[in-house]
């Protein structure tokens, strides 16, 4: 059933998509009875399909039933989304739940060995978490792409009855080792506000350059009272030491503090329009994006600055609604006595404005996102800088997850009741941090691909393209697709191909991110991002210095994917190679970025500013990935040694069908009703690895073995129907496990495993063909789809004993009575060897077993080593 | 110099000392009356008016600021003080805005300036709790069992069921410690987790034994 009912919520998830791509963004409209028709449709419409090809109709009303349920609790708790929204969630958790009981029953009951089994389960818990994140993500598009009302959405306070309200403000600009032509850029642009009340305090953060900090300092002078500027020397805590001096040197009647960061141009109309906002109590901070409308169709510029544009069209504007807005990146006003009463800025932690704002709305403060640019970043750094950049804002993360995990568990008010954090806001935060692990799961997923190809290439073996190499890697690719090309699309008002630029862009930066995570991790304080240093005039040497992993990532990919392909052309092979040229387009990105990137390094940040920490290199930190990586290795080859089971246990009766094959799928091939149910067709019992089949087909030679071990060790081979349909013979013995075995049938999955070659089987020339068989004696390999008759005695399975040692004539036991139209397993007629007129003769009884595919010794490691990954997709 | 704490010490020697302080501080007699601020101070040095007293009285900058950064210590609510030592520093920058961290205190930074003169700056902001925080020895083992246990729940449970006990047994024994109220709701959460991801890892450890 759990089959059925996966597949079924696959149908109605992709009739929801399907709606939402055409119409999501469009309908800023809704109605509950909209909703609730538009969900009776999707479900009917899936009901019919599946009625017409593999459903059952009990099953089916189970399952609607169940899935009316979600999708009315989803139109009643999301209520300001429109009708496609809220039935494209319901059917993505729906799909989720039903995959997660799927995989997990594949997992937990497939024959397997010990070591293989906790490998197993390991990738199960990954693959679970992965689809966890991949929600997180869907949720957040859908929250800001298919909303109708807005609680939250401010685009202005300009108009406010408040905007009279002009306390004093404190501007604070840090300055570093910017240019000094953008640093004066941003102090110019922030003289310019219209605004009666304000203070800028330019603090010089550790400016090596005495020249450079002079003429900050007498341009400070010229702009006026305003303006203050002050050098710290041998200050501790990155930035935020400097931010808490600062705060400390605000004037005392300032009641709000910006932040703003040398290189943003800053519009004079910020503080005006901004400003009235705290005019409630209650709100702490402001948050606004970077204007990006600059750098269109500038090859470098446009897609880093579109890359980060995700986070402020999609993440915030969805966390805005929440009160859960991250503080972060952009331009920024903070109520001062709120900063002051958290006790400033965190001096431990890198991305110190998050980890304030979550401290600011822990203690029952607002947080506001208005999505209105009110600057322009004059200063995109080349890749070395935005792979720092990236490197600080994950590895920061990670420091904000581990402070602050506690406080953002379900129990945390019960804990601390000063933590007024919403269950809401708790959620937002703990995600928004998880997401960071999506970069560590690209990494993987291209790991697994990598290893498949390779594996691929010694044998022609596609079994590794099961599990989650091939559930994770398409959900990611659709995903990330989704991210950028709907969902910021739908906000950000790009181009399809700006997206996609910014999907390259973002996602070339994935190891950097992966990298940092790990740190992140197990770093006791912040460190940074130390870049491989190049010579000033080598540009294209630099470009490619800077992007080197990524550079080695992709051409291996690349390389691995295609030959791959070469060497076992087929459907499997070419999905992997396609996985995998994507994969490596991605990371390929990064050096082509590079490039783009080298002519702006003289003018731009080749360095992080604020960055005077402890530094690790990028070789350095990746040695745990590797480390990983071999350990994973190791592991896998370490399944080769270990004996597989012996025999088909009886926990494996508990896995669940196989699914209804592609031509059943789109009506292709039609089984009537009554039928659709039969166990029959179940794949039986079986081994999911290549190494199996020679230990599935091992009882065959022992006939003489008797009782239940043996029975359930004994395989039948599936018979190939016209329509493509593999049909289990009965068994030729009695089985007293709930289900008969099959050797070479896979165990399920939505792609068809690995399939070694069958045993061929040997025809004398002198054995003509079947020409007249009896017509009471249908021919094996043509039977009726779900209820096979049983074979005819003069064709026994290759289970059978040799027809040249017959086993004695024994009667079976009463309790293993087989059904009157199966022959006895040990009748004589059945070990009789077949009659030369008769149906094609059976492989040569005393044939050692099946032979393995191509490469047999290659092909078993091969498949040992996937073996923990193969369970999670059948 | 470190922060006074306690309360003040207030003596009628020290309201003598600072009564007579301030007749001669009235009567011009700035000399006089900064020694007697002194010695109020050295008799009292939480009191708050010898501090305003010496930061009006004080021959220096670096010592105005000083005291004024003293009586914004002891007296938080006092808006005067801080105006007027922010006012105080800003007129010591403007003409040399240079500033080198010298150490710093929960309530203060200690800095130099170029001339080398040592100043103290005011915080003026909370105190915060520092990370990681300092715990009680066994909670934080249970802690980290915990969190092993929950790595460890990964493989077939196995983790969680040499893990969990153990930060369970932890939990317990820091129960049994003094704890202040969070402390002790957080080893009850550990005790209480642990125990159920206990129960939730022995079905996979029941899995992983069938397939041996």
């Amino acid at each position: 059933m759990i089959t059925r009912a996966l597949f079924l919520s696959v149908g109605w998830l992709a009739i929801s998509l399907l709606g939402l791509f055409l119409l999501g963004k469009r309908i800023k409209w809704g109605h509950p009875f909209i909703s609730v028709s538009w969900l009776v449709t999707v479900i009917l419409i899936g009901d019919a399909w599946a009625l017409l090809t593999f459903g059952v109709i009990g099953e089916l009303i189970l399952v609607s039933v169940l899935a009316l349920l979600a999708g009315l609790f989803v139109v009643l708790w999301r209520n300001s989304w429109n009708a496609l929204g809220q039935t494209a969630w319901a059917m993505s958790i729906l799909t989720l739940f039903f995959f997660i009981i799927y995989s997990f029953t594949v997992t937990a009951f497939t024959p397997l060995n010990p070591l293989a089994f906790v490998l197993a389960l390991l990738f199960f818990f990954l693959e679970v978490a992965g689809l966890l994140l991949v929600m997180t993500y869907l949720y957040q598009g859908l929250d800001v792409a298919t909303r109708i009302h807005w609680q939250r959405r401010i685009h202005s306070f300009a108009s406010d009855p408040n905007a009279k309200f002009t306390p004093a403000v404190a501007l604070h600009v840090l300055i570093d080792e910017q240019p000094f032509e953008s640093a004066a850029a941003t102090l110019r642009s922030l003289a310019r506000l219209d605004y009666p009340n304000y203070q800028v305090l330019v603090i010089d953060a550790n400016i090596a350059n005495e020249e450079q900090r002079r003429k900050i300092e007498l341009l400070c002078w010229e702009l006026g009272q305003n303006f203050r500027f002050l050098h710290l020397e041998k200050w501790p805590g990155f930035w935020s030491g400097e931010l808490n001096f600062a705060l400390a040197q605000t004037e005392p009647k300032a009641a709000i503090i910006a932040v703003v960061n040398a290189g943003d141009e800053v519009y004079p109309a910020y503080l005006k329009d901004l400003v009235p906002a705290f005019y409630n109590p209650q709100v702490a901070f402001v948050q606004t994006p970077l204007d990006n409308r600059e750098w269109q169709d500038h090859p470098y510029l446009e897609p880093a600055s579109n890359g980060r544009q995700y986070f402020y069209q999609v993440s915030l504007p969805s966390r805005n609604e929440h009160n859960a807005v991250a503080l972060a990146g952009g331009l920024k006003l903070i109520r001062k006595s709120a900063l002051q009463e958290i006790g400033g800025w965190d001096e431990w932690c890198l991305t110190e404005q998050s980890e304030a704002g979550l401290r600011m709305l822990m203690r029952g403060y607002e947080g506001l996102f208005v999505n209105q640019p009110y600057a322009r970043n004059r200063v995109l750094p080349d890749i070395a800088g935005l792979k720092k950049q990236i490197f600080r804002s994950a590895f920061g993360g990670m420091q904000i997850l581990r402070k602050h995990w506690e406080a953002l568990m379900p129990w945390a008010g019960w804990v601390d009741p000063e933590n007024k954090l919403t269950n809401t806001q708790r959620l937002a935060f703990l995600t928004g941090g998880l997401q960071w692990f999506t970069d560590i799961f690209n990494l993987l997923v291209i790991f697994f691909l990598l290893l498949g190809a390779i594996l691929s290439l010694f044998a022609p073996l596609l079994r590794p393209l099961a599990g989650p190499l091939l559930v994770l890697p398409i959900v990611y690719v659709c995903l990330h697709l989704w991210r950028y090309l709907w969902a910021l699309r739908s906000q950000g008002r790009i181009s399809l191909l700006m997206a996609l630029r910014a999907l390259y862009s973002r996602m070339s930066m994935s190891w950097t991110a992966a990298l940092a995570c790990l740190q992140g991790l197990i770093q006791p304080i912040g460190v940074f991002l130390q870049m491989p240093k190049a010579k000033p005039g080598a540009r294209v040497l630099r470009a490619f210095r800077y992007a080197r992993p990524e550079l080695i990532i992709g051409l291996a990919a690349l390389v691995a994917g295609i030959l791959a392909f070469i060497v076992n052309p087929g459907f499997g092979t070419g999905v992997l190679a396609a996985l995998l040229v994507w994969q490596a387009s991605l990371f390929l990105y990064a050096p082509l970025f590079s490039l783009r990137g080298a002519p702006a390094i003289s003018n731009t940040l080749s360095g992080a500013a604020g960055e005077r920490g402890r530094s690790i290199r990028e070789g350095r930190s990746a040695r745990w990935i590797f480390g990983l990586g071999v350990l994973a290795l190791l592991v896998g080859a370490g399944i080769h040694f270990l004996p597989p089971p012996q025999a088909t246990p009886s926990y494996a009766s508990f896995q669940p069908p196989t699914p209804p094959p592609p031509q059943q799928l789109v009506g292709m091939q039609q089984v009537p009703l009554d039928q659709r149910a039969n166990p029959s067709t179940d794949p039986g019992l079986t081994l999911p690895y290549a190494g199996a089949q020679q230990l599935n087909s091992a009882p065959t030679t022992a006939p003489t073995v008797v009782g239940t071990e043996a029975v359930n060790a004994a395989v039948t081979e599936p018979v190939a129907t016209p329509a493509g349909v593999a049909v289990t013979p009965a068994p030729t013995v009695a089985v007293p496990t709930p289900r008969p075995p099959a050797a070479t049938e896979p165990t399920g999955g939505l792609l068809p495993p690995y399939i070694p070659p069958p045993p061929k089987a040997t025809r004398p020339p002198t054995q003509p063909p079947p020409t007249n068989p009896p017509p009471t004696d249908p021919p094996p390999t043509n039977p009726p789809p779900t209820n096979p008759p049983p074979p005819p005695p003069t064709d026994p399975p290759p289970t059978n004993p040799p027809p040249s040692e017959p086993p004695p004539p024994t009667d079976p036991p009463p309790g293993t009575q087989p059904p009157p139209t199966d022959p006895p397993p040990t009748q004589p007629p059945a070990t009789k060897p077949p009659k030369p007129t008769k149906t094609p003769k059976p492989p040569k009884p005393t044939q050692p077993p099946p032979p393995p595919p191509a490469g047999a010794d290659t092909l078993n490691l091969s498949a040992l080593l996937w073996l923990p990954y193969t369970p999670i997709w059948y | 110099m470190n922060p006074p704490s306690g309360n003040s010490n207030h003596t009628p020697h020290t309201g003598y000392l600072l009564d007579e302080a301030n007749r001669r501080y009235a009567a011009g007699e700035d000399q006089e009356a900064y020694q007697l601020c002194l010695e109020a101070i050295l008799a009292d040095p939480l009191n708050v008016q010898a501090w305003r007293l010496r930061a009006e009285l004080a021959p220096s900058a670096e010592e105005r600021l000083m005291s004024l950064t003293q009586v914004q210590t002891l007296d938080k609510k006092d808006p005067t003080a801080e105006l007027e030592s922010y006012q105080l520093l800003r007129d010591l920058l403007a003409q040399d805005p240079y500033l080198e961290y010298v150490g710093e205190t929960d309530q203060q930074y200690r800095v130099r300036d170029r001339s080398g003169e040592m100043l103290l700056v005011p915080k003026n902001r909370r105190i915060t709790e520092t990370f990681p925080a300092d715990r009680p020895l066994a909670l934080r083992r249970a802690n980290r069992f915990f969190r092993w246990a929950i790595l460890g729940s990964l493989f077939a449970g196995l983790g969680a069921v040499v893990f969990a006990p153990l930060a369970a047994i932890m939990a317990y024994t820091a129960l049994r410690t003094p704890l202040n109220v969070k402390d002790h709701k957080r080893a009850l959460i550990i005790m209480s987790l642990s125990t159920g991801l206990l129960m939730l890892a022995l079905p996979f450890v029941f899995l992983l034994f069938i397939h041996i």
